[in-house]
Order: structure tokens, then sequence, then C-alpha cells
């Protein structure tokens, strides 16, 4: 970051340890102002710990928290410019919702004309004024949830921290929520950290995500970017469907399972690539796998059958059989009759040596977007 | 009921459906165990209730005689006789100065003890709780009088603060463990979010974690009122012959009276108790009490 403003939160060197382990190992993120931030990772990641050290509810043992230039480090949390919407949305279950929104407000010893007039913004924002009077137990789950968000911001807080707020709804009112959830943050343009394990709901929702594993961050990047280049095996593997698989590279193509099945690469996707480079994990897209009627003409070998199709609508996602021991996924024109036998191709195509990056058949296309330790680790494979 | 009947009208349909004598003998297994736990409430209500109406007999009996089955000659008589005992009215007055005194006392020493045991990670928690459970496992009478020797040095024998020491004993388990399941039952994340949106510690303690677990504490008062109202044993051996409680007062209306006036005092006495009962009965039945001894 070249601009001297502060950031909207700058995390540095956090540490925690539970016990024995190191759940947190020593993690630097920094996060700008009126950004979403999505930390994404699955349980036992980290990522919840690290959401509750903002927020002050846990005591780092190491490293330092600051929003918006401000050291909170060692704050408890109601001392915190933070607001956090909870998992279970810990509403309090004596408290009507106006009550429940009001409460921080009232702490602050605001007017009363004051108070009433910011509830009733904040929980028409979440479209509940026609609710204020009722008991959280009265609400659904989608309700509690916007209940939730509205006693967040209604403290216009400097951070809104959000601990997986979609996981207890059902998948079609999550999407709905989400999208309701990143409408507010842009209106109000407030720094929001969102912790989730969903990796569809990060990257529809954040400006960028942290991939966390083992209480590391994998990668900070762009939803877009951290989608086409997983810089580890990792990422590649937890972010988006990816056909991921043990092989080598030959002329023309790549050799993969136990049979050594021929996958054939398109012109050019394997040019950095030598044949010693030896066993790697490749990893291809879906939508980088070309299927096509074996009698269409396609390159020799890469010969599989379709064993499975899942409609989804304009595309349809395919199961391709090579040989007894190997198989890929595809993305492919739904009116394309693959019932024979098929030839395919990859257009696309990334390497991974000991979980990290060492290859990719497309660099990236704006050089400031490239990291300097990936494109480091891509020349020495050269 | 209503289940026995449901199967007992499908069950000629479901036989001629299907030959099979699976589903006749499945209803039949139904039947037995609904006769076998009848017979077994009716017992149970027998041997509770049972002696209660004997004693409200009692209590309105002029001429009882065996073998008739309820009195030959009613009469109010004996309630006259009780109301008009000079130590009665003291004995009422004095159960009902104790009675707050000692939950009070109770609640301000054992609820600060349930919250910690529910929210701080205590030392040997399980083991002090088995202790103060244990009060109640030992015959009373043997604690008292041990008791009563460190009284006597103390010179607490009859004064007033030694009743009330002597009855919070037997109050202490319900107001510790009723309590600590009360508070532990509070999620912990409401009290994070009253933190999270700028409560103090303490203003969280009374605006979310109190009024959640009140139930509970409720619960635990009325229990405590409760024991101590109707404690005997160590009033008698504290108390004696200063505070004479209406517990105490039985014993001596079991030793000079006919049964009669003995009856009609026990009817008094568990007036409050019954009426107390009562209103607590949903949270009692609502699972506070069955939380509460859970280790």
């Amino acid at each position: 970051m070249t601009t001297a403003e502060s950031h909207g939160l700058e995390i540095t060197g956090l540490t925690k340890k539970l016990g024995e382990n190191t759940v947190v190992k020593g993690i630097s993120l920094s996060v700008r102002r009126g950004e979403l931030v999505c930390l994404l990772g699955p349980s036992g990641c980290g990522k919840t710990t690290t959401l509750r050290m903002i927020g002050g509810f846990l005591q780092p043992d190491g490293g330092r928290i600051a929003i918006d230039g401000r050291d909170v480090t060692e704050l408890p949390p109601e001392r915190r410019p933070t607001a956090m919407v909870f998992q279970n949305y810990a509403l309090w279950p004596h408290m009507t919702v106006y009550k429940n929104v009001a409460y921080g407000l009232r702490l602050r010893k605001l007017a009363k004309s004051e108070i009433d007039d910011r509830v009733a913004a904040a929980l028409k924002m979440v479209n509940l004024d026609q609710k204020a009077n009722r008991h959280p137990g009265a609400l659904s789950g989608g309700e509690q949830q916007r209940v939730a968000l509205a006693r967040a911001i209604v403290l216009e807080p400097a951070l809104l921290l959000l601990d997986e707020p979609l996981s207890n709804l059902d998948a079609k009112l999550r999407v709905g929520v989400r999208e309701e959830i990143r409408e507010i943050q842009q209106r109000l343009s407030i720094t929001t950290v969102f912790v989730t394990h969903d990796q569809d709901e990060a990257l529809s929702v954040a400006d960028r995500i942290a991939v966390m594993s083992s209480g590391d961050i994998e990668q900070y990047s762009d939803p877009d970017d951290l989608y086409r280049h997983p810089e580890s095996r990792f990422v590649a593997g937890f972010v988006g469907a990816m056909n991921i698989f043990e092989g080598r590279v030959t002329t023309g193509g790549v050799l993969v399972g136990a049979e050594d099945a021929f996958l054939p690469c398109a012109e050019g996707v394997l040019s950095g690539l030598r044949a010693e480079a030896g066993n790697l994990e490749l990893a291809v897209r879906l939508e980088d796998v070309s299927v096509a009627p074996a009698s269409s003409g396609g390159p020799s070998g890469g010969a599989g059958r379709v064993v499975r199709q899942v409609p989804h609508g304009h595309f349809k996602e395919v199961l391709i059989e090579l040989g007894k021991q190997a198989s890929l996924r595809a993305y492919v024109d739904p009116d394309v009759d693959l019932s024979g036998p098929v030839a395919v191709t990859v257009r696309r195509l990334l390497a991974y040596r000991d979980g990290e990056l060492v290859y990719s058949s497309h660099a990236r296309d704006q050089a400031g977007r490239r990291s300097e330790a990936a494109a480091a680790r891509v020349e020495s494979a050269r | 009921m209503s289940v026995g009947a449901t199967v007992a009208a499908q069950e000629p349909r479901i036989t001629l459906d299907q030959p099979t004598a699976r589903v006749p003998r499945r209803a039949r297994r139904i039947t037995w165990t609904k006769v076998v736990s009848t017979i077994a409430v009716v017992l149970l209500f027998v041997f509770i209730f049972g002696p209660l109406v004997w004693l409200l007999l009692w209590a309105f009996a002029g001429v009882w005689h065996y073998p008739s089955l309820l009195p030959q000659k009613w009469s109010l008589s004996w309630w006259r006789q009780v109301f008009n005992y000079p130590q009665l009215v003291r004995s009422v007055e004095l159960s009902f100065l104790f009675a707050p005194t000692v939950t009070a006392l109770s609640a301000v020493v054992c609820l600060p003890a349930a919250y910690a045991f529910a929210r701080f990670r205590v030392p040997g928690r399980r083991a002090l709780m088995i202790t103060l459970f244990s009060v109640n496992a030992f015959p009373k009478i043997g604690l008292y009088i041990t008791i009563a020797t460190l009284f006597f040095a103390l010179h607490l024998m009859g004064t007033f603060f030694g009743v009330v020491l002597i009855q919070l004993l037997g109050t202490i388990v319900f107001m510790t463990w009723i309590p600590t399941a009360a508070f532990a039952a509070v999620p912990r994340a409401l009290e994070d979010a009253a933190r999270d949106v700028g409560a103090s510690r303490l203003r969280t303690f009374f605006s979310v974690t109190l009024p959640l677990a009140a139930p509970g504490i409720f619960v635990a008062m009325v229990l405590s009122f409760l024991a101590s109202l109707d404690e005997a044993q160590g009033t008698f051996l504290v108390g004696i012959p200063n505070y004479v409680t209406m517990p105490v007062q039985m014993y001596s209306l079991v030793s000079d009276y006919p049964p009669e006036a003995a009856a009609v005092f026990a009817v008094l006495l568990s007036i409050p108790s019954v009426i107390l009962m009562l209103l607590v009965r949903k949270h009692v039945m609502g699972g506070a009490l069955a939380r509460g001894f859970q280790v």
C-alpha cells in the first residue's frame, strides 16, 4: 500500500495459544477502510479465534491489533469500536427487538428521542421496523439474524465483525441475506471482517479474502485472483471446484493416476514446464477442461467416457473416466451429446510441489497482481 | 388413555389388511405397559396422598373409632383448641421471621458461589459441590449434635443467629446447585454480546445474566424458604426454649395432645408450602430443578 492513510484494521504478528496448541500463528493482515474482508477456512483453522481476538473476547499471546490507527490490543470488548454479529445471533431473549437494538445506545446515555430515531432507522434498514415489539423467540432465523445485524450497525462501529452469520440459515435464505449484508455494508461503508467456512459465500461478498489453514494465512487476495491463481495446494483445493491429481509432464500433455493415463494439454499450456520437473500436483478448473466427442478429430489420446452428468441449466457438470484409475470433472455445453467416447484437453493448468505453487500456465494479467513470492517460485520452476 | 384408545380402534382394521400377528402383538404390549404404569401411578398416589387425606380427616374428626372408614362425628373443636393455644401465634410469627431471613442470607452467601461455579474454572469444583450435597446425605441429627457442641462454645445456643445458621445448613444445597445450573445455562455469547455493545462486566451481569437465570434462582429461593419453614430438628436443638417455630411446636403438640390437635396443626403448617409450591410449579416442572441436580 503506497497511501499513507491508516488502515481500518491492522493486525500484526497475532498469536494465540490454547493449551499446547498454537491456534493462530503470528498472522498479519490489513484491511482498508470500508473494505469487506473474509476470513475463509475449514473449522479449526483459527478464523473464529482471530475474530474473537479482534472483538476483544480473547486476549492474544502475541501481536498487535489496531483499528483506524489506534492500538486496541489491551482494551476490553466494551471499549473497542467494534460490533459483532454472533454465529447464533446472541439476541437477548428477555428483551424485545427494540430493546435489543437500543441497549448499546442506552449505555451511551443518549437522549431518548435520539435512541428512538436511530433504532427505527436501523430496523428499517433491515426491514424489521414492523416487528420492534416482538421478542426474539417469536422471530424466524432470518429475522433474528437481521436484528443481530441492526444491533451491531446502530452503534455505527468503526469495525463490523461477522462470525459465520449465515451458517444457521437455510440455503435459499442464505443467498438473500448475504446480498443484504453486502448491500448494507456498502451503503454505510463500514470496515468489515466476515468469518466463513463457505468459499462460495466468501467469493460472493468479499472485497478481499484471507484463506486460513492451521492458524496461518495461506493467501490474501481478491476473489478473482484467489480463484485464478491459488498460491498453494490448499487454496486450490478449498476455493472453487478443482480437479487435482498427481502427475508428471510429458510431450503434449501430462500423465496422471496410477496407470499413467495421458491427458493432453492445449498448445502452450506446458510451455514453462519441463518433463524433468518430476511428480507434481496438478490442478485444473472444471471450466478449463475441453470435452468433445472423440470422433470430432480432437488431439489423439485423452480418450475417456462420461460416467455421470449433472445438469446446471446453461451448463452441465460431467464426470469423465480416463482409464480405470483416473477421472476428472468438467463443465460442458448441455446441448452436446457426450454419450460416446470423448476426448479431453486441458486449457489451463496449475502445478504444485510440496503444497506450493510452482507453475501457472497463465501468468496474471496485471503485473501488480502477482505477489513477489509466487513470481519467484514460478521463475525457479522454469 | 388416548394412545390406548387409538391403538385399540385401529387394531381390527390392521388385522384385516395384514394377517400377520406382529401389529396386534405390539398393540397388546402397549396396553400391558399402560396397565402396569397405571397401577404404579395409583400406588404412588395412594402412598403420597393417603396419609395426607387421613391427616385432613383427623383434623375435622370429632369421634373416629376403628373400623369405620370415615369419622363417626365431625367437629371443629380441635381447630378452636389449636387457635386458642397461646404459643401458636408466636410460633407462626417466628417461622415467618426465620424463613425469609434464612432465605435472604442463603442467597447472599450462595449465589456468588453459584455464579463462580458456573462461570470460572474453580479448582475442585466437583468435589466442593458434592460436599455441599453430602450434608443432606447423612442423618441430620448427628450433624446437629456435633454443631451444637460447637455452638455451646460460641454461645450461639438459644440465640436468633444460632437458629439462622442451623437452618442455613439445609438451604445451601438448593441455593448452590440450582442457581449454578441456571447461571451455566445462560449462553456466554449473550454476555459477550452485551460486552460488545459497551456494557461492563457488572452491567452485563445485571442486565443479561441475572434476568435470564432468575427462574432458577426463584425456584431455589422458594425451596430454601420451605426448607427453613419446615426445619424442626436443628431449630429444636439450638432454638429452645427461646425460639419455638411451627414445626418445633408440632413436637410438643404431638406429645402433649391427642392426634386430632397435631393433625390440625400439620394442616396449618402445610398451607404455606402448598401455596408456594403451586406458585412455582411451572418453574419446578420446567426443568430448572432437574438441571440443578446434575454434576
